[in-house]
């Protein structure tokens, strides 16, 4: 949705958007069509990079500068900005959904299908990814993922078209989900991760009511993720129409 | 992947984030000898010499090393990111400002040419022949356009009104501007194409 403005319109607010010109509801119609429009987010990182050109060359702050950061630093060591996944619903075997979720994943517009939800030890798997992740914090091991060449990856599309959240999945079945701009939802609820194995769909994960990045992981062959918006702790079975789904791309 | 000491000066500025988020206090400082100059630089355009720009700095500074996950390399380089950050924040300080904001407005009426000069802001003698070079392809009205939204933080509603032109024109001359620049720092080979 962009609003009262078309395409054009929005195509001539790009460059003053871009430099922080654009203010008010003005400029929450631009975030609203960034969020749905890939050419124009890619337009406004490339203004940006102009203008940090202009900015260029300068010498190092002064050290007090510094050592007012590295204090910062001391004072409020950073906490785990990465939300572990919520609430974990106690063990279950697998069980067939009764509910179709139809998930359409906008680039191919294909149904990720019906999905047979099941709850696959959740505990254990939190237990066993911070395992493997010794001495490194979960922030650390989400940019080596986003930089691992043998991940897979997969945005997570609305029904009507907008990318909302991104998956990074590894080949040792560790992922991140993250967004930018996802807006929370209400305190008892909360959102879920779905991934399509097979021709089965697991729970991924309870990942609490706002989403900014959180881990999983899934054993097997992905082939789609899908997010949904359940009552807060998550679901077993979701009923739930996802709020965005993808198909998991290869490396 | 894990990083020795001795060759964080060698690393990317990707791969420098990946080790702020392992927590690396001496990557963080050679992120913060890169790029703090460029952000001081340009908090003070703004927010001139006063204790503002500086908490600009150590504000952006701290949120890349409690959210480095934030910064995605493939949308665009650290430098632009860390910019992007302080020239949001120093704009959000300024329109707060309320009185300050007015003071500046008239002296931005006043000398609206002579106090912003794109060129000056660049001391590194080859960058900055290349941004004059870029810079000069500009048309007076786009430059001025540009400067005042970009150094002088002002919405380009506010540059209509401070000189008097319609909103339509301006945000059509800081556009046409902005693609000068972009144009000509790309065939200086800087900057995306």
């Amino acid at each position: 949705m962009s609003g009262v403005f078309g395409h054009p319109e929005m195509e001539g607010l790009l460059a003053a958007y871009a430099l922080d010109a654009v203010d008010g509801e003005e400029s929450e119609f631009v975030e609203l069509h960034l969020r749905e429009c890939p050419r124009c987010r890619a337009e406004v990182s490339e203004l940006r990079e102009t203008a940090s050109l202009l900015a260029a060359g300068h010498p190092p702050a002064p050290l007090h500068i510094w050592e007012e950061i590295v204090a910062g630093m001391g004072e409020a060591p950073p906490t785990e900005v990465l939300r572990p996944m919520g609430r974990i619903v106690p063990l279950r075997r697998a069980r067939t959904v009764r509910t179709a979720m139809v998930a359409v994943a906008s680039i191919a517009a294909v149904v990720i299908g019906v999905l047979g939800a099941q709850v696959a030890g959740l505990n254990a798997r939190l237990d066993r990814q911070e395992a493997a992740l010794p001495e490194r914090t979960i922030t650390a091991a989400f940019l080596a993922a986003q930089g691992n060449p043998d991940a897979r990856r997969a945005d997570l599309i609305s029904g009507g078209g907008a990318v909302l959240a991104h998956v990074v999945l590894q080949p040792d079945g560790t992922g991140f989900v993250w967004s930018d701009g996802l807006p929370p939802v209400a305190e008892n609820r909360t959102y879920q991760l779905w991934a399509t194995v097979g021709s089965t769909t697991v729970s991924a994960g309870v990942l609490g009511p706002e989403l900014t990045v959180a881990p999983f992981k899934v054993v097997g062959d992905v082939v789609g993720i899908a997010l949904t918006e359940e009552r807060r702790g998550g679901v077993v079975v979701s009923e739930s129409q996802p709020v965005a789904t993808g198909l998991v791309r290869s490396a | 992947m894990d990083v020795g000491r001795g060759a964080l000066e060698d690393l990317s500025d990707a791969a420098l984030v990946v080790a702020i988020g392992r927590w690396r206090q001496d990557a963080m400082a050679e992120a913060f000898r890169r790029h703090s100059g460029a952000v001081l630089a340009l908090a003070r355009r703004l927010l001139n010499q006063g204790p503002q720009a500086e908490e600009v700095v150590q504000e952006v500074f701290l949120r890349l090393w409690n959210a480095p996950e934030r910064f995605d390399a493939e949308r665009g380089s650290l430098r632009s990111f860390l910019l992007a950050q302080c020239h949001s924040r120093a704009v959000d300080m300024l329109r707060a400002d309320t009185s300050r904001r007015r003071r500046e407005d008239q002296d931005a009426q006043r000398d609206a040419v002579s106090r912003y000069d794109l060129e000056h802001e660049v001391v590194d003698v080859i960058v900055a022949e290349q941004v004059r070079d870029a810079v000069a392809t500009l048309g007076p009205q786009e430059r001025e356009a540009v400067e005042l939204a970009y150094f002088g933080g002002h919405t380009y509603r506010e540059v209509a009104a401070m000189l008097g032109e319609p909103e339509g024109t301006i945000k059509s001359r800081i556009r046409t501007g902005m693609s000068r620049l972009r144009q000509g720092l790309a065939d200086a080979g800087m900057g995306p194409a």
